[in-house]
């Protein structure tokens, strides 16, 4: 079962499109990795799949509606971990947490139960009173993870969620993505790290200057491109410059100052 | 031809302001100016030019408004033809003192976070090869530059227009000097020393105290000083009548106030001053020394603690946790909250409204106002005569209510409108229905959660002690009817959760806005009060009461009916109207 399809996506900010013509689709199960270098529209693709940002043109369907018919009724079925950790600091994690379910409407007995567990999983639970502003970057994101699994949603959109988490929680959360896909949630993940990718995504997506360079499950791609890993396809398809070449540029400059 | 294109050499000032130390101090005026990183999350960032401009408002106004008393013409109309322009400028002269330290000293408490260096800057110029000395220098002349900028721009209008407006009839140029320096040294001084003092303040705290109580108690203490300089303001027209009588009364509390220091020496550089004012103005001048002293003390301190200790104090704040006020919510749960949204926001609100502290800085500047304005009415009205031996309170013991809850309300709409961490909307964006119509019911119900405790556990007991509970029920009853119409007033255009919004563009008509305010005070508080102590002798009379409020509902309703769709709607923007409206045509492949 389609999950959630883009059809089209085109989003003008000026007269350049930051995306143009956009199209996937993910069913049930898969997780789909949204791979491409810095402004290549995967933010912008991520907002219109939230519904934050309305396409210039094109279509975000869930279960075949336009997600813009009826927003709300789609929200309460997606969990989103945005790219930047941007949390009330006034308010301690469990307030925010707090927060998110009763926003959700989730029954207040069975949502302190939850959070508590929750916390205790992600290893919050001695800080649950502390103030988010006092937060090290790796808790906001642990925190963003909670708020997004909360609702046990069927619609799951990570935007690079493991910035600034450990080893031991960026372990956790890749374990999850996966037991999340064999679970039949949908997942769309957007990373830099293409290990990751390469390990929990079952389909990948790549973005170049806004439109879409390559779509194939992981493993037909990696073939396609003839590679040993999903790093080389990635450099075969998006890099025009010798990675290599440039670093000894760098340091040329640096010699040369 | 052109034989060289090099830029001519630059001068030895042009070059001193390009050196490192002078860009250090650029960027730590600009770091006060624009505050934490808090503060531009919030959106409420205002560019030096508009807040300096805005600081220099009042002067104008005020000097203007004088021209009236002191301009010959209006004199000889009046038939004053004795007038002494120095002892008829005393009582303005104490105003605009009392304006130039409140002003200057708001704005250090206003910029309280931002004076010392904090966590931030640590993170950017620890790394760096700067000397702590180096920062620390250049921190200390940034103040210093601001408390100079401040002083000059308070007092800018002042300086020049004051001594105009009031030497104007005399053609002497020497009688307008003498009485331009020393409004310009006193009025100088005046802010000089309340921006001193603020810092002062802050220094030693942060000297004195744990991090984390000094974090918890910094807001009360700004709450502590806002209300001092609203108390002198609003008193300002009581002080000059009576300095003239203090050399009978040299013990009289009035000498402890430095407003009255800085008068002193305006009427000593005038020439006009006794012995006991004559040694009053050396005290504001021992007492300015003596407050940068103390600044520059607390602030060496200060400034060790915050900055070369900020990597030692990242601890986490205390925000939550006890046990008494999740009851309270789940009890507001079970009375007045009824959908999640409700829940969920009323929570939020009043979290963002104790915790922020632009927010509660803003609702504390509103209700020490209040109780400023309702102290004086009260002991004004206390002292004319003896009203709880009447059978009803005067009008003006009737207004108390009024006023307080006056401010209140208004403090908390102006509060809804302060963004709290505005980046963080995404999640109210993200979950809550655009087409709720639940905000105003909300911001409603916490602006009750404030009034109706204090109206059944303050106002009724205290008129039903004084005046039997039949007038306290009645009075109750017309100050929550009236309560009740002014919320429903101010939150006619209210369709956002508060502080999920970003703040409302300073509009050409905000000087307008404030005037309806005050307007409103004087109707809300003031007028019906008069009224109900009028109906309170014949019952009858509250018809007009009867036919206000469903007068003020239908109005309301009819309002609420002509109102569009997209009026409606919730927002997380707030956007000027433009000019020109674009048609947006401009996308395609």
């Amino acid at each position: 079962m389609i999950a959630l399809e883009a059809k089209g996506l085109i989003k003008c900010y000026t007269a350049v499109p930051a995306v143009s013509d956009v199209s996937f689709s993910l069913s049930s199960g898969e997780v789909l990795g949204c791979l491409g270098p810095n402004g290549s529209g995967k933010s912008t693709t991520v907002r219109m799949l939230t519904g934050l940002l309305e396409p210039s043109r094109g279509q975000v369907l869930s279960g075949g509606k336009n997600i813009q018919d009826d927003l709300v009724g789609y929200r309460k079925h997606l969990g989103y971990v945005p790219e930047e950790a941007d949390l009330y600091p006034f308010l301690s994690g469990w307030e925010y947490l707090e927060l998110v379910g009763t926003l959700r409407g989730l029954v207040a007995r069975q949502l302190a139960k939850k959070i508590d567990a929750m916390l205790e999983l992600f290893s919050l639970y001695p800080h649950r009173h502390s103030a988010i502003g006092s937060y090290s970057k790796g808790m906001r994101q642990r925190i963003l993870l909670i708020a997004a699994l909360l609702h046990d949603p069927q619609l799951l959109i990570f935007d690079e969620p493991l910035s600034g988490l450990d080893v031991t929680s960026a372990l956790i959360v890749k374990n999850l993505i996966k037991g999340l896909g064999e679970r039949g949630k949908a997942v769309f993940y957007c990373s830099h790290v293409l290990e990751v990718v390469e390990k929990v995504c079952s389909h990948v997506m790549i973005l170049r200057r806004g439109r879409v360079l390559a779509y194939a499950p992981t493993g037909d791609l990696q073939k396609a491109v003839g590679g040993p890993n999903l790093e080389h396809a990635f450099v075969h398809l998006v890099e025009d410059r010798d990675a290599e070449q440039t670093a000894r540029d760098i340091i040329q400059v640096m010699d040369a100052a | 031809m052109i034989t060289s294109l090099s830029p001519p050499p630059a001068s030895k000032w042009q070059q001193s302001l390009r050196s490192p130390f002078a860009r250090l101090v650029r960027h730590c005026v600009d770091r006060i100016f624009h505050g934490r990183e808090t503060s531009e999350a919030d959106g409420v960032d205002f560019g030096i030019g508009v807040v300096l401009g805005l600081l220099a408002l009042p002067g104008i106004f005020a000097s203007l408004f004088l021209i009236d008393k002191y301009g010959s013409l209006f004199q000889l109309i009046r038939g004053d033809l004795d007038f002494d322009p120095y002892a008829a400028s005393l009582p303005d002269e104490y105003f605009f003192i009392v304006l130039s330290m409140v002003v200057t000293a708001s704005v250090a408490v206003w910029k309280w976070d931002s004076l010392l260096p904090d966590r931030r800057d640590y993170n950017n110029l620890a790394p760096l090869p700067i000397r702590s000395r180096s920062f620390f220098l250049a921190n200390l002349l940034a103040l210093l530059l601001l408390a100079a900028i401040l002083s000059l721009d308070v007092n800018a209008a002042s300086i020049v227009l004051f001594p105009l407006v009031v030497c104007g009839s005399r053609a002497s140029f020497g009688y307008f000097a003498r009485f331009l320096g020393a409004h310009f040294v006193s009025v100088v001084l005046g802010s000089v020393f309340g921006f001193l003092v603020v810092l002062a303040i802050l220094g030693m705290l942060m000297t004195i105290l744990p991090f984390r109580v000094f974090r918890k108690s910094s807001l009360y203490v700004r709450f502590a000083i806002i209300l001092f300089l609203m108390t002198i303001l609003s008193t300002s027209f009581v002080v000059p009548p009576t300095i003239h009588a203090l050399a009978e009364h040299p013990h009289s509390p009035l000498t402890l106030l430095p407003t009255v220091w800085f008068l002193a020496l305006c009427q000593s550089l005038l020439g006009r001053a006794d012995p006991l004012l004559h040694s009053l103005g050396w005290t504001a001048l021992v007492a300015t020394c003596i407050a940068l002293g103390c600044a520059l003390g607390a602030y060496a301190f200060g400034y060790h603690r915050c900055f070369t200790r900020s990597s030692e104090t990242m601890v986490g704040l205390p925000a939550g946790g006890g046990a008494i006020v999740p009851r309270l919510f789940v009890l507001l749960d079970r009375l007045i909250l009824r959908s999640p949204f409700e829940r969920a926001s009323f929570r939020f609100t009043i979290r963002a409204l104790v915790r922020g502290p632009n927010q509660a800085l803003a609702l504390c500047w509103f209700a020490g106002l209040g109780i400023v304005i309702a102290s004086q009415t009260l002991f004004a009205a206390v002292s004319a005569t003896t009203h709880t031996t009447e059978r009803f309170p005067c009008a003006e013991v009737l207004g108390i209510p009024l006023t307080l809850a006056y401010f209140l309300i208004l403090g908390l709409r102006c509060a809804f409108d302060i963004p709290a961490t505005l980046r963080a909307n995404w999640l109210f964006r993200l979950t809550v229905n655009p087409k709720t119509r639940e905000c105003a019911p909300l911001a409603r119900k916490v602006i009750f959660t404030f009034l109706v405790p204090a109206l059944i556990l303050i106002c009724f007991p205290l008129y039903a002690y004084f005046w039997g509970w039949r007038t306290s029920l009645i009075h109750t009853a017309i100050v929550a009817a009236m309560c009740v119409a002014l919320t429903e007033v101010s939150l006619m255009r209210f369709r956002k959760v508060p502080f999920t919004c970003s703040a409302p563009p300073f509009k050409s008509h905000a000087i307008v806005a404030i005037l309806v305010y005050i307007f409103g005070f004087f109707v809300f508080s003031a007028f019906t009060a008069t009224v109900e102590r009028w109906a309170l002798d014949d019952p009858i009379r509250f018809l007009v009461f009867a036919l206000f409020f469903p007068g003020v509902w239908l109005a309301l309703r009819e309002w609420r009916r002509s109102l569009t769709y997209l009026d409606k709607q919730i927002i997380f923007e707030e956007k000027s109207s433009p000019a020109v409206e674009g048609m947006n045509l401009t996308y395609g492949p």
